[in-house]
């Protein structure tokens, strides 16, 4: 269990899911799996090529593989770390930092109090606006 | 006062939930021209913005349909203008009550993007489907070219009822704000929407064009109470529920989602909770 906060431009997350620690997915009844609203999880069996040809087995460990590989529809909110028996899950986010005066889209409307932030966009739609009146 | 009066802004209320967005120095403020010494503001108002914003989108949705290579670039640039100027944000049915509880006057007024798509203006009351709001409307006779229809006025109760009965039929409610630009935005309306006729909602889920922007809360659901009735599938405009088979559950995708709460309405086993947008590390990022 980490999360490790980073300034980027873009939020990325990632799941992992630790093998060592989570070898019997379906003993504890996959709650990984189950409890996810966005459905992060898979689960997979046969994780080893060489188990290609055996008829996999609940009970035994390292039959079937929990893997956090739709991480992308994640949204971070960290009920599956609570649920886990084994601490095997652990996200990392990297988002960006807030500052003032940032896009809109980013913090809609707080930071427009602010000011003018883009003087070259101003300057550039006084001329197109000249243009604009004289046609 | 609950958390999340205390969470959202700098004011420690939702955004739209401030006074000072409705107030009159802030509309007149947009009207007229910026007092800040360090500021510059731009001759002709907002208008000048959409007058330059106009043709970038007209560019940009052209450049869509041929399917050209420039497409994003220039929906990326519409973006950066239009965003200053007016905006839509969609509110969930509890939230439009209460802005309704704030700003006066009100007015049922006909909704202008039917009528500049389709040529239709409903003169009947009984079809009208937006509300305009704030001092704007005490000068609507000046602009008889946008209230063809004229504008009714309306109490808080009447409005309040119009608002219920549009949710129950199925419309999203979007507040409207102007003059993004000069000292923040001015509410000064409640649209009531849906597609194809609501252009905002049609061009953020088609062109990518971000004049709508999500709102404030997501829909979450719990699948231990979720019974696979799928009634929320039928409300929701943005394609955001779908069935999955496997489990035979409803899906919500927090990402397609805008937290207009009209699943949350339908839903009769109270599976599904709108929870705060902010509070999420990742949605906290995505409007």
């Amino acid at each position: 269990m980490a999360i490790q906060v980073k300034s980027e431009d873009v939020p990325i997350i990632r799941v992992k899911v630790d093998r060592e620690k989570c070898q019997l997915p379906m003993v504890c009844s996959y709650k990984c799996y189950i409890n996810c609203s966005q459905q992060v999880f898979h689960v997979h069996s046969y994780p080893n090529v060489s188990r290609r040809f055996m008829k996999p087995d609940e009970n035994s460990p390292k039959h079937y593989l929990v893997t956090g590989s739709a991480a992308p529809r994640c949204i971070g909110c960290m009920e599956c770390l609570d649920n886990c028996p084994e601490d095997a899950i652990s996200i990392e986010i990297t988002t960006p930092e807030i500052k003032e005066g940032d896009h809109p889209y980013k913090h809609p409307f707080e930071s427009l109090d602010v000011g003018m932030e883009n003087q070259k966009l101003i300057d550039e739609l006084d001329s197109r606006y000249k243009r604009f009146v004289k046609k | 006062m609950c958390d999340t009066c205390f969470t959202h802004t700098k004011t420690g209320r939702m955004w739209f939930k401030d006074a000072k967005r409705y107030a009159r120095f802030m509309y007149h403020r947009n009207r007229v021209e910026q007092t800040k010494k360090n500021t510059k503001r731009i001759r002709g108002g907002t208008a000048a913005i959409e007058a330059a914003a106009g043709p970038l989108i007209a560019q940009a949705m052209e450049a869509y349909n041929i399917k050209d290579e420039r497409y994003p670039d220039l929906m990326r640039a519409a973006n950066r203008l239009h965003a200053k100027v007016q905006g839509a944000q969609t509110l969930t049915l509890q939230d439009s009550l209460d802005l309704i509880d704030i700003s006066s006057p009100i007015c049922l007024i006909h909704c202008e993007c039917r009528k500049a798509k389709f040529g239709f203006v409903e003169r009947d009351r009984s079809k009208m489907t937006c509300l305009g709001m704030g001092i704007g409307m005490y000068r609507w006779e000046k602009t008889p070219a946008r209230y063809v229809a004229g504008a009714e006025w309306v109490d808080h109760d009447e409005a309040r009822e119009w608002v219920i009965k549009w949710n129950k039929k199925g419309l999203v409610q979007n507040l409207m704000n102007f003059g993004v630009y000069n000292g923040g935005p001015w509410i000064g309306g409640l649209c009531n929407c849906s597609r194809p006729d609501c252009s905002s909602i049609e061009m953020r889920l088609r062109y990518g064009e971000k004049q709508l922007i999500k709102g404030e809360r997501v829909a979450i659901h719990s699948e231990d109470k979720c019974t696979g009735c799928f009634k929320c599938i039928q409300k929701c405009q943005f394609g955001a529920i779908t069935a999955d088979i496997r489990k035979h559950k409803a899906y919500i995708d927090a990402q397609m989602c805008f937290g207009c709460g009209l699943c949350e309405g339908v839903c009769d086993f109270e599976a599904i909770d709108l929870k705060n947008r902010r509070d999420f590390p990742i949605l906290r990022f995505d409007w």
